[in-house]
């Protein structure tokens, strides 16, 4: 809109507008924003990708730390929507069951179709699930070893009476005439870690895929158990974007990992905010010696290349840390690299603004300075100072992944896009497995997009800009 | 003038020697803030005695407080004795040398890329303001700047092997690199630079265009370039002439800082396609804990800033007539 025109507060107030109402400053900063494509296109893609990092336990097909050790490197699979079966056409989606059938070459291919599984996904009392499968061409035999791997996983005595149970449930599915069969089965086993298990009897080479299919259990938010994920298999086996080189998913790896690389940039540009605006607020309105020494610090610290600074200060630091206490170790690092440019430009706006009126008039009604700096003196900055902020963001995510993937950040078995990266510091590897790659496109998505908010925020508070 | 440069020289020179200083000493009393030393590893050795390993320490020097090492790194260093790095069993001097030059060359060819990419393409976006080349120059400008640099390097490495290995996929040099000619060697290590010079190349390229782009903008509103297209010059002569060259001249200033981003962008690129620079170098340097390895490496790196704000100011004076160094 060409008619608005300034007041001296820093409103503007439309012309044209029918009731002619002031709109506040903020009003003012949203409705620019909002007319910034690329501000909202970023915008809208953090909502999505900080949504997903929230609710990443039932997005994700599996958990974080679910693994499947048979299956390293798998690569992605692909949905089939429909199969025949004995002339029939069944539509009902799935994905194939897939063994490493070069071992050399790590090459995947489909099992047999005659092939029986018996799989657990509960992860009960800290053993990990059963998955026995079964390929060979005898139906007595694919009994024997699926049943024998029971026996073994849970560690039940051989006339326990579990086994002739499964046998009966095994022997009831192979008679089957459907060439691919999923029955769920409890079986009482009487143990102390597992007085139950629920199993999985598979017949055939198939995962069927399901919205709100019942998986892997997992804590929400450290709340509830539940055990419906968006989209998941209940006999495993679907990894939407391959697994990784212990055979986790790297889907769910990459939805867990959100919540660190996204959080660590939230977390870390309020710090800076606050040692920029504290030491850049001193610095300007003392003026003099604190000046002079805050100043000279922050050119030392600009004057070193960051990268190294990063290393060096990460360096100080045992490398062998718990997860928690590296998320903040990593955040404090980078801060600290970071803090510099933001103290200097709050330094330049409150030297520009300390001979202000108001700032006399708070002065003269007797304010102590702490109180000018914080309450007269930074609000005015705040508009330029978030901006800033925001393009601060970046940074973080950036210097989280750097460390991560140099394996110097967040380590296993948490989850961090660096981290995920960090397998592909070879290049041999992700030239077999470029699917582990992926998270690469995420780091870049999220850079990205708050490159793009902060671009719109800078254009939206820019007196300059007129709209 | 000359005798002015002399003079900027001079008073770079001394300011830099206390920034040195500070990094060294900064770095001494961080490796030994952190747990464990150079010798660390030895210690799991069951064959190395544990007197021995006191003697080692002791002859190094590390059972000194950090301002007593520090001292005497100044002292030898002065003296041109640089020290000894333990994890790679070489003096200091040598092994920098060895990378320095390296890293130098692997900077100096990104710099000139992303100078000769970022000038015209900020003067186009800046000429055709808000039109599809200025759109089109924004969104690789953004691309370039959100994209990390590891992950770039390993896409282009990926795209490369996959499509049939037409450049060569990390190192510095071939393997029968010592049997080629002398143009073939040059050749066989241009075509090594393309990946990492491109990828470092990249980040700095986008917010130099950006920065360019904001300069040409702001020329471009001033009244002498009225004055220029009001003769009726041609658009061409206007941009070219009058515009360009006043716009450059803050691109200059800011030479020094991408030498900065530059040495830093590329520790982390030398790590991924295997480049023998410095990055390298720091990053096993400051892991193993290796004191005068890090110094080493931080001189050279300081050393290197340094150069590049002198060449900066140097510059300056040469393309703007208007400011004379007093």
């Amino acid at each position: 809109m060409s008619g608005t025109l300034t007041t001296a507060a820093g409103g503007a107030v439309e012309k044209g507008a029918a009731d002619g109402a002031v709109e506040s400053l903020l009003q003012g900063f949203a409705r620019k924003f909002r007319r910034h494509t690329l501000g909202k296109i970023g915008a809208v893609t953090l909502l999505v990708l900080y949504a997903l990092a929230l609710f990443a336990d039932p997005l994700a097909p599996a958990t974080m730390r679910w693994t499947d050790k048979t299956k390293s490197n798998q690569p992605p699979t692909r949905i089939h929507f429909s199969y025949l079966d004995g002339g029939d056409v069944v539509a009902r989606p799935f994905v194939f069951e897939m063994h490493i059938v070069n071992q050399a070459l790590r090459t995947y291919g489909r099992v047999p179709r005659h092939t029986l599984r018996v799989i657990s996904q509960e992860a009960v009392a800290g053993r990990g699930d059963l998955r026995a499968v079964a390929m060979q061409e005898s139906a007595a035999e694919r009994t024997s070893t699926a049943v024998a791997a029971f026996r073994r996983h849970y560690g039940l005595r051989l006339d326990h009476p579990a086994l002739a149970e499964l046998r009966s449930v095994i022997a009831a599915v192979e008679r089957d005439p459907s060439r691919d069969l999923h029955r769920a089965v409890r079986l009482e086993l009487g143990l102390p870690a597992t007085p139950v298990a629920e199993l999985i009897v598979a017949k055939g080479n198939k995962n069927f895929v399901g919205f709100f299919a019942r998986g892997v259990p997992y804590r929400f938010l450290g709340t509830f158990t539940a055990r419906w994920h968006l989209l998941t298999s209940p006999t495993g086996g679907f990894f939407p974007l391959g697994t990784d080189h212990v055979g986790r998913d790297l889907l769910s790896r990459l939805l867990h990992g959100a919540r660190v690389s996204l959080t660590v940039g939230l977390v870390g540009a309020t710090i800076t905010l606050v040692i920029g605006l504290l030491i850049g607020g001193a610095a300007g309105y003392f003026g003099g010696a604190i000046d002079n020494l805050l100043m000279r610090f922050t050119e030392v610290l600009l004057a070193f290349p960051a990268f190294y600074l990063l290393l060096a200060l990460r360096g100080t630091f045992p490398p062998t840390l718990h997860s928690v206490q590296v998320y903040f170790l990593i955040i404090l690092i980078v801060s600290f690299v970071i803090w510099g440019g933001l103290a200097r430009i709050v330094r330049g706006m409150v030297l520009s603004l300390r001979s202000e009126d108001y700032v006399l008039a708070a002065r003269a009604l007797g304010l102590g300075p702490f109180k000018i700096i914080v309450r007269h003196v930074l609000p005015n900055t705040l508009s330029y100072v978030i901006v800033h902020v925001t393009l601060t963001i970046p940074g973080f995510i950036l210097g989280e992944s750097t460390l991560s993937f140099l394996g110097l950040g967040i380590t296993e078995p948490q989850s961090s896009w660096g981290l995920m990266l960090s397998v592909s510091r070879g290049y041999r590897i992700f030239q077999d497995f470029p699917w582990i790659l992926v998270p690469g496109i995420f780091i870049f998505l999220a850079i990205m997009a708050w490159n793009f908010v902060g671009d719109g925020l800078r254009d939206a508070v820019d007196p300059r800009s007129r709209g | 003038m000359s005798l002015s440069l002399l003079r900027v020289v001079g008073r770079r020179l001394m300011n830099a020697v206390p920034i040195l200083l500070i990094t060294l000493a900064v770095a001494f009393w961080l490796i030994q803030l952190a747990p464990g030393d150079v010798y660390s590893e030895y210690a799991l050795n069951p064959d190395i005695r544990a007197e021995d390993l006191e003697r080692f320490r002791a002859n190094f020097g590390l059972d000194q407080p950090w301002y007593v090492q520090f001292g005497r790194y100044l002292w030898n260093a002065a003296q041109g004795d640089f020290g000894f790095s333990q994890t790679f069993k070489a003096p200091v001097f040598v092994l920098v040398k060895q990378r320095a030059a390296n890293t130098l060359l692997l900077s100096v060819v990104s710099l000139l890329l992303a100078w000769g990419f970022s000038i015209p393409a900020g003067m186009i976006a800046a000429a055709r303001q808000y039109r599809w080349q200025d759109q089109s120059i924004a969104v690789l400008a953004f691309f370039g700047l959100s994209i990390p640099n590891f992950f770039l390097a390993a896409v282009l490495l990926y795209v490369i092997s996959a499509t049939g290995s037409w450049l060569p996929i990390g190192g510095m040099t071939s393997i029968d690199h010592d049997q080629l000619s002398t143009f073939g060697k040059m050749w066989d290590l241009a075509k090594h630079l393309v990946v990492p010079a491109l990828v470092i190349s990249t980040a700095i390229t986008a917010s130099l265009t950006r920065i360019m782009r904001a300069n040409m903008l702001e020329v471009l509103g001033q009244q002498y370039i009225t004055t220029a297209r009001a003769k009726g010059l041609a658009e061409r002569v206007v941009i070219l002439k009058h515009a360009l060259r006043n716009a450059v001249n803050p691109m200059i200033t800011l030479l020094g800082f991408s030498i900065g981003d530059i040495l830093g962008g590329s520790a982390l690129v030398e790590i991924v396609t295997g480049w023998p620079g410095l990055g390298k170098l720091i990053l096993s340097a400051l892991l193993n804990q290796d004191p005068y390895l890090v110094s080493g490496s931080l001189i050279y790196g300081v050393i290197l800033l340094m150069i590049g704000n002198l060449v900066a100011d140097i510059l300056l004076a040469i393309t703007d007539p208007r400011i004379r160094v007093t």
